[in-house]
């Protein structure tokens, strides 16, 4: 049981600002997945609300009272890190009740707290091994473990998985989850790869250098962009992006590309649209399909990836990419007239890079 | 075919090259050890052996009567109880100055590499700065300050100043090895609510074995080959071996006895040796590893 709260928080090192200013309400028992590049802030942020590190302004609260003055150990969190950061020297077994010694728990409730923690991972027959014995699978599941066996009620996961090969990822990444749906904790899980934090999370806090681009659910931040560097960063293919202006004709908005003109009827404008306002047009590859109607853009290659496969053209100085049936990928010829669903479009504008 | 001459040529160079090598290394091994034979005959000769011109030849009738009398009947100054005074002094300095800088330099170590710790690259580097000034230039004050702190004269006083000259090597030493062990590991501990001894005890110290060794193999010679604090901070009472040593065979009375001299000097150097002996392949380890990760 617990919400996060970060208000207004920032970190420098030195001269560099690494952290702008950080808001965040993270519900009770919510799996908040920081993503954003390497070297944007997300470790930071992480080691601050772990204790690790101090912040230079700013409150992290915990269900409503500021955790700031106190140390990582009296936060009520657990941590698993990147390189797992087993004890070498100690046993599986000593790994995992090495916080519960120092909190100087009963030593019959350790041993239960032991056994259960390794049965629920399945650990138990390793518990008498040191670090250096274990695959890297194994070491991941006794990082785990420790963090499990503190019964925290936030979890900490910097890159837990960036370590393994893919197959174990994605395999650890299903059981975080289920993990995570057992437990009911709040976690918060920094990562720098969309496809873990979309499948992980049930709400993305997007971080671009220092700063939080967008909170929102997976699905939510994938149709909704808030950001132009929101749209290129999140899927991949990245949202194709049109520079171009609008124009409104008849009172009906449409976006200009210079050659082409594009139906903006259906868009859901936060403040009315001014004629020739600059804007970019954001359009996803699945919302692209060759049509009756629409832009006219030269075909360079096909993509192939089985399910699909990946159509990319030029339109101008501009790459698109369509997400189209193998067939109809094959059908194309060196020109092709593109639609876009139009009930799908992305707005941004490009000098403030937010959505309109 | 052409390159048979070649390869004949190259193994002829190799050839050489092989034989400068084992030649030189065959001269530095008889540089090195032509002293210490020489210096283990003479020890097993009886005193009437011992004369001029015959240093090359072999003991008659080897015994250890030399090393016995230099053991314990040798007269140092007024004091004929033999070496084994100034060996027990020596202990009495060796085992607390040991294990007191060592654990004094590990944690300095420890806490100017991996802990947050105000201004820690300021203090290395004073420390560093401290690593470069030669005893002698402080060795006077030093014992004004001993003397009014009543540390004159007394094993404690010469252990502190080992620990303080051992410092900064030491501190050095340690925080290279420390800043070798990845942050998360010392954050994982944080979290897991151990403090400052706590993460040094349970985690880091039993991590370093092969560092220890070689921060016991480097003090533990230089503090035992000591000649120059024991002399200045003691008096015959509590004078470490080497000092006694000197005593003994810089004495200007009697006929000098270079068999019991000798046997003297062997058994003085005796206890670094052993430590080698006991502790070089962990040494060459820890000298080359520089961060052991298990
Ligand atoms: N202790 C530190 N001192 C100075 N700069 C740091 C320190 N820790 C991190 N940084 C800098 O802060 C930025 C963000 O680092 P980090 O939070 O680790 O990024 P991420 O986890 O997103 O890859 C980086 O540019 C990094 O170089
Ligand atoms: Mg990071």
């Amino acid at each position: 049981m617990a919400t996060i709260e970060i208000r207004n928080l920032t970190k420098q090192f030195g001269a560099v600002q690494v952290l702008k200013g950080i808001d965040l309400a993270i519900d009770d028992r919510d799996f908040t997945v920081l993503l954003g590049p390497s070297g944007c802030g997300k470790s930071t942020l992480l080691n601050i609300i772990a204790g690790l590190e101090h912040q230079t302004a700013g409150q992290i609260m915990v269900d409503g009272t500021d955790i700031s003055p106190l140390p990582p150990d009296k936060r009520r969190l657990a941590m698993v890190f990147q390189s797992y950061a087993l004890y070498p020297t100690m046993t599986v077994r000593k790994n995992i009740d090495f916080g519960l010694r120092v909190a100087g728990l009963p030593r019959a409730e350790i041993k239960e707290r032991v056994r259960v923690t390794a049965e629920l991972l399945q650990i138990t027959d390793l518990l008498d091994r040191t670090p250096a014995r274990l695959s890297g699978g194994q070491r991941q599941r006794v990082a785990i473990g420790r963090a499990l066996a503190r019964r925290a009620s936030v979890y900490l996961f910097d890159e837990p998985l960036s370590n393994l090969d893919a197959k174990l990822r994605n395999d650890m990444r299903i059981e975080i989850r289920q993990l995570h749906e057992d437990l009911g904790a709040t976690a918060v899980y920094v990562t720098h790869d969309q496809v873990e934090a979309m499948t992980l999370a049930t709400r993305i806090a997007l971080m671009n250098a220092g700063r939080i681009e967008q909170y929102a659910e997976p699905q939510d931040i994938y149709d909704r962009p808030e950001t132009l560097f929101a749209a290129s960063f999140i899927g991949s293919p990245k949202m194709n992006l049109i520079p171009g202006t609008i124009r409104l004709a008849d009172g009906v908005p449409v976006f200009d590309t210079g050659s082409d003109r594009i139906s903006l009827a259906h868009y859901p404008f936060r403040l009315a649209p001014e004629d020739g306002m600059p804007a970019t047009l954001g359009v996803r590859p699945e919302d692209v399909a060759p049509d009756a109607q629409g832009i006219v853009a030269r075909h360079r290659l096909n993509e192939p990836h089985g399910a699909d496969t990946l159509a990319w053209f030029t339109y101008g100085e501009t790459n698109l990419s369509a997400r189209l049936e193998p067939v109809a990928a094959r059908a194309l010829g060196a020109q092709a007239t593109l639609g876009f669903n139009l009930h799908k479009l992305s707005l941004f504008d490009p000098k403030t890079e937010r959505r309109l | 075919m052409t390159t048979q001459p070649n390869l004949a040529m190259r193994n002829w160079n190799q050839r050489v090259g092989r034989t400068a090598l084992y030649l030189v290394l065959i001269l530095a091994c008889v540089a090195y050890l032509v002293p210490l034979v020489v210096m283990v005959m003479t020890s097993l000769k009886t005193a009437g052996e011992v004369q001029p011109g015959t240093i090359f030849m072999w003991p008659e009738n080897p015994s250890f009567d030399a090393w016995i009398k230099a053991w314990s009947q040798a007269c140092i100054g007024l004091d004929c109880r033999g070496i084994r005074v100034g060996f027990w002094n020596s202990v009495m300095i060796w085992v607390p100055s040991l294990i007191l800088s060592i654990l004094a330099g590990a944690i300095l170590g420890f806490a100017l590499s991996r802990w947050q710790t105000r201004h820690a690259g300021l203090i290395l580097g004073l420390v560093l700065f401290g690593a470069f000034i030669p005893l002698q230039v402080v060795i006077y004050p030093l014992i004004k300050m001993a003397a009014n702190l009543g540390l004159y004269n007394s094993f404690a006083g010469i252990v502190v100043v080992h620990i303080i000259f051992g410092l900064p090597v030491l501190t050095l030493i340690f925080s290279n090895f420390y800043v070798g062990i990845p942050v998360e590991l010392i954050n994982a501990a944080r979290v897991d609510g151990a403090g400052f001894f706590r993460i040094f005890f349970g985690i880091l110290l039993p991590m370093s074995r092969n560092i220890l060794i070689v921060a016991l193999v480097l003090q533990g010679t230089g503090i035992w080959n000591d000649y120059i604090v024991g002399v200045s901070f003691g008096t015959p009472d509590i004078y470490p071996m080497t000092v006694k040593l000197q005593t003994l065979v810089g004495s200007q009375f009697g006929e000098k006895e270079y068999n019991v001299n000798m046997a003297a000097t062997l058994l003085t150097s005796l206890p670094p040796l052993l430590l080698y002996l006991v502790s070089g392949r962990y040494f060459v380890r820890g000298i080359t590893s520089g961060a052991v990760k298990g």
